[in-house]
């Protein structure tokens, strides 16, 4: 929640404007020559692993793939994100397989349904968590001189609940925004991205972290941005799954 | 920006594309029909089962069973063939305002169920949500926004879905209108069969210009540019109260039933917490118009009489602790006021120096609530009299 | 994480105007030269608009914010809409400060507001008062805090701090608790 003493509010559009030229910068900055970069950290202790074989939790993947059209509107494509999410989710349990880990799916527990399913508070809080990972460590801006030389971010003990039911050691949680694109309109795909519908125009982002459900310390996390690639094809997205789990502690 | 790598599949996406564009009307909804994978209008369902989604855990749907079976009935009753691929959300916010998503999830605003006076306007509100679902009226205008070449609508689009992000959860689904922007055409349309289908499920057609009617006489004493959501796109109250009006006239007497019964009774458990969300609006001119148009419905004085109190005592323009003085009277006298009328009747009297009185007030406050939870305070505030 | 992108580009457009930096634990800290405390953890910090916040972990999982002498007529939360927002007055009680920092944080986009516990408390030499809150972000989340505040001279002076109910508000609670009861005026 944003908190300002002031008696007069800022016109809403404007605000977004600016964001997005800030946006625009930015990513202008980080994806110069069209290159694929990785950033990740690690943090906290990893869990002795309960047997042979780490149990990988995988929550349910987060998976969009959207068009930029000519008029520069931002269409999400319900075909090619089920392509992807089957490619994604293959590729995962390929790649955890190789790491000698199990792969696990995540399921709400039975007759639940979003709303009423328990983790949903751990789910939430994750999600807060990981965007407060995203501004705060990868934002040169926004450091926070407490966090500069500890990774210690975490969901604390009751992330042990997601352990019910499966004994998992672990919790992966895995973010892939696609887009493709024809048109070079950058201001209005920023536009588009701040509403949530896609990252930005013609590039791949991609997110995971690995969470220790002894104790809920979030122990890797990984941030991909790359423009190449394509979640479409099997290939593709077995590529960028290796990529986003580069470094990968298990 | 790149291309594509698989350029087979792009110019099968922009070939599809181009049948779509060119499709001209589409044909309404069937029941349960749900779009091909491979369309745009697949993607728009799959962006608002997202949507949808994050509403159901954001903690603003109010899932009273009493208050959503009356609500899904009324929709049932309207459309009974597609009732069962309608999902009906009461999402407590302030303001009148309700909107149709193209996947079936409708979501209604708890500050239009305060100002619904029974379920004859209720329907005509609901078929005109339901109409835009089986017209399929937002893929029509994605479309249409497609093939425009106009900049500032793509533009004015785009920041409207910037909006949803920045806005959370609650606005998202009611924000559909800003985005989709329904087509004043298409909000006629909607218009002609929400009246249409309340005729023929049997409600009484005159309370729909009802509906708009009560909303104009709110909206000309509203803040400046305090134009509620719901008529982001629409024509004009005026315009529509009219055309209904005549279309109701000329239908054949006798009228249909207006039942007061079921929605007075069941929105009455929570008129108290709606008002005051209405109230933390700070738009006091209209607030006063709603309450005022409640009073004189009848209902529970008590809690009416209270609330016109508190809007005086938050406003506080000159005068206004008196007259807020004298609506707290007003409800205690009819005995049904909640017990933290004293309390506020405690505060106005303090802030006018009448500390004699502002002592009573507390220690009836305290008389009337002997749990209350700010009791410590409350018997600081006796200490300094 | 659905909201990323726009909340990315929220922070980068609060960070163009504010660079956190370090509170010292150790080392008592000035709040607008109105009073000091003594900050018992390390915090970030970062002033906007004359409120000083400060958090461990960012402000959406926690933080205690000082606004330091509300004056009449101001407000405590930007709005997100186009109506007026709550705005604090010089003769408001505890119990109508206490329903306008709930309004506010409603207008803001939270929901399900509650406020408990409202009671006096002193602050630092100030007669005051303290309650707790509970409400949830746009997103659902569930969030606690706890409210300290005087108002004195037509002024008001709050220190809020919220933070996830999940392992974030209960983390710094007593380091909080600790702090304003550290309160003294300059």
């Amino acid at each position: 929640m944003e908190s300002q003493a002031t008696n007069r509010h800022r016109p809403i559009v404007r605000g977004i404007r600016a964001l997005a030229l800030t946006l625009a910068v930015t990513i202008a900055g980080t994806l110069a020559a069209g290159c694929t970069q990785t950033r990740s950290f690690v943090g906290g202790d990893l869990a002795p692993r309960s047997g042979d074989a780490a149990r990988v939790l995988l929550m349910p993947l987060d998976v969009e793939l959207a068009e930029f059209t000519a008029a520069g509107l931002v269409e999400p494509k319900a075909a090619w994100t089920s392509v992807a999410e089957a490619n994604v989710d293959r590729s995962l349990a390929a790649l955890l397989h190789e790491r000698g880990a199990d792969l696990v799916r995540y399921r709400s527990p039975d007759g639940t349904g979003p709303a009423e399913d328990p983790h949903a508070q751990l789910i939430e809080l994750h999600e807060t968590v990981g965007l407060s990972i995203l501004m705060h460590q990868y934002n040169s801006l926004l450091l926070l001189p407490t966090k500069e030389d500890n990774f210690d971010w975490s969901l604390g003990v009751e992330a042990a609940r997601l352990r019910s039911g499966c004994d998992c050691d672990y919790a992966l949680f895995v973010y892939f925004r696609d887009s493709f694109s024809s048109d070079g309109r950058v201001a209005m795909i920023v536009l588009g991205a701040l509403g949530g519908t896609a990252v930005t125009g013609g590039i791949q982002v991609g997110f995971a972290s690995l969470v220790d459900l002894r104790d809920g310390d979030i122990v890797w996390f990984n941030r991909l941005t790359s423009q190449t690639g394509d979640l479409r094809q099997p290939d593709g997205a077995r590529h960028a799954a290796e990529l986003l789990l580069s470094e990968f502690p298990l | 920006m790149r291309t594509p790598r698989n350029v087979v599949a792009s110019a099968l996406a922009s070939l599809l594309w181009t049948a779509c564009a060119a499709g001209g009307p589409v044909a309404d909804l069937s029941p349960g029909q749900r779009p091909a994978l491979d369309t745009d209008e697949a993607g728009l369902w799959m962006q608002m089962d997202r949507i949808e989604a994050d509403l159901r855990t954001s903690g603003r749907v109010v899932r009273d069973p009493a208050l959503n079976a009356h609500v899904r009935d009324i929709v049932c009753r309207l459309a009974p063939e597609h009732c069962r691929f309608v999902r009906v959300y009461v999402v407590q916010a302030a303001d009148f305002n309700a909107s149709m998503a193209p996947n079936g999830a409708m979501s209604v605003w708890t500050g239009l169920l305060l100002r619904v006076e029974n379920d004859a306007q209720l329907a005509y509100l609901l078929g005109h949500e339901l109409a835009h679902y089986l017209r399929r009226h937002s893929v029509q205008r994605w479309r249409a926004m497609h093939a425009s070449t106009d900049a500032a609508t793509a533009f004015s689009m785009v920041t409207a879905v910037a909006g949803v992000g920045l806005v959370g959860v609650a606005a998202q689904l009611a924000t559909l209108d800003g985005i989709f922007a329904f087509s004043r055409d298409q909000e006629r349309e909607a218009d002609l069969i929400g009246f249409e289908m309340m005729v023929d499920a049997g409600y009484d057609p005159r309370q729909a210009a009802a509906v708009w009617r009560a909303l104009i006489a709110e909206l000309e004493v509203a803040e400046e540019g305090a134009q509620p959501i719901f008529f982001a796109s629409h024509p004009a109250a005026e315009e529509r109260l009219e055309a209904l009006a005549a279309r109701a006239d000329a239908m054949p007497a006798p009228q249909g039933r207006a039942s007061h019964d079921r929605h007075d009774a069941v929105t009455e458990p929570y008129r108290a917490a709606w008002l005051r969300d209405e109230l933390r609006q700070r738009d006091f001119a209209r607030a006063q118009v709603l309450l005022r148009r409640l009073i004189d419905r009848g209902g529970d004085l008590g809690d009416l009489y209270y609330f016109e109190g508190e809007l005086y005592r938050l406003r506080g323009d000159e005068g206004d602790d008196a007259k807020a003085a004298d609506a707290y009277e007003a409800a205690l006298e009819t005995g049904t006021a909640p017990p933290e009328t004293y309390r506020s009747l405690g505060l106005v009297y303090w802030s006018v120096g009448r500390l004699d009185d502002a002592r009573l007030a507390f220690e009836d406050y305290l008389r009337a609530r002997p749990d209350a939870d700010d009791r410590l305070m409350v018997e600081a505030y006796l200490q300094q009299f | 994480m659905r909201h990323l992108p726009a909340l990315l580009a929220l922070s980068i457009a609060l960070a163009a105007c504010s660079i956190h930096t370090l509170v010292d634990e150790n080392t008592r800290q000035s709040i607008a030269g109105r009073y000091s405390v003594d900050p018992q953890v390390a915090w970030s910090r970062v002033n906007q608009g004359g409120v000083e916040l400060w958090t461990v972990d960012g402000p959406a999982l926690e933080s205690i914010r000082f606004y330091p002498g509300l004056r009449d007529g101001e407000t405590f939360m930007t709005a997100r809409d186009r109506t007026e927002l709550p705005a604090f007055r010089a003769d408001m009680q505890a119990s109508e400060i206490m329903e306008f920092v709930v309004d506010s944080i409603a207008r803001a986009g939270a929901g399900q507001v509650q406020a408990t516990g409202l009671r006096p408390m002193n602050f630092g030499p100030l007669p005051g008062f303290r309650f707790e809150l509970s409400y949830l972000t746009d997103n659902g989340l569930e969030m606690q805090g706890l409210v300290a505040g005087a108002a004195t001279d037509g002024e008001l002076h709050l220190i809020v701090y919220s933070g996830a109910s999940l392992y974030y508000f209960p983390k710094y609670e007593d380091d909080v608790e600790r702090i304003i009861d550290s309160i003294e005026m300059l």
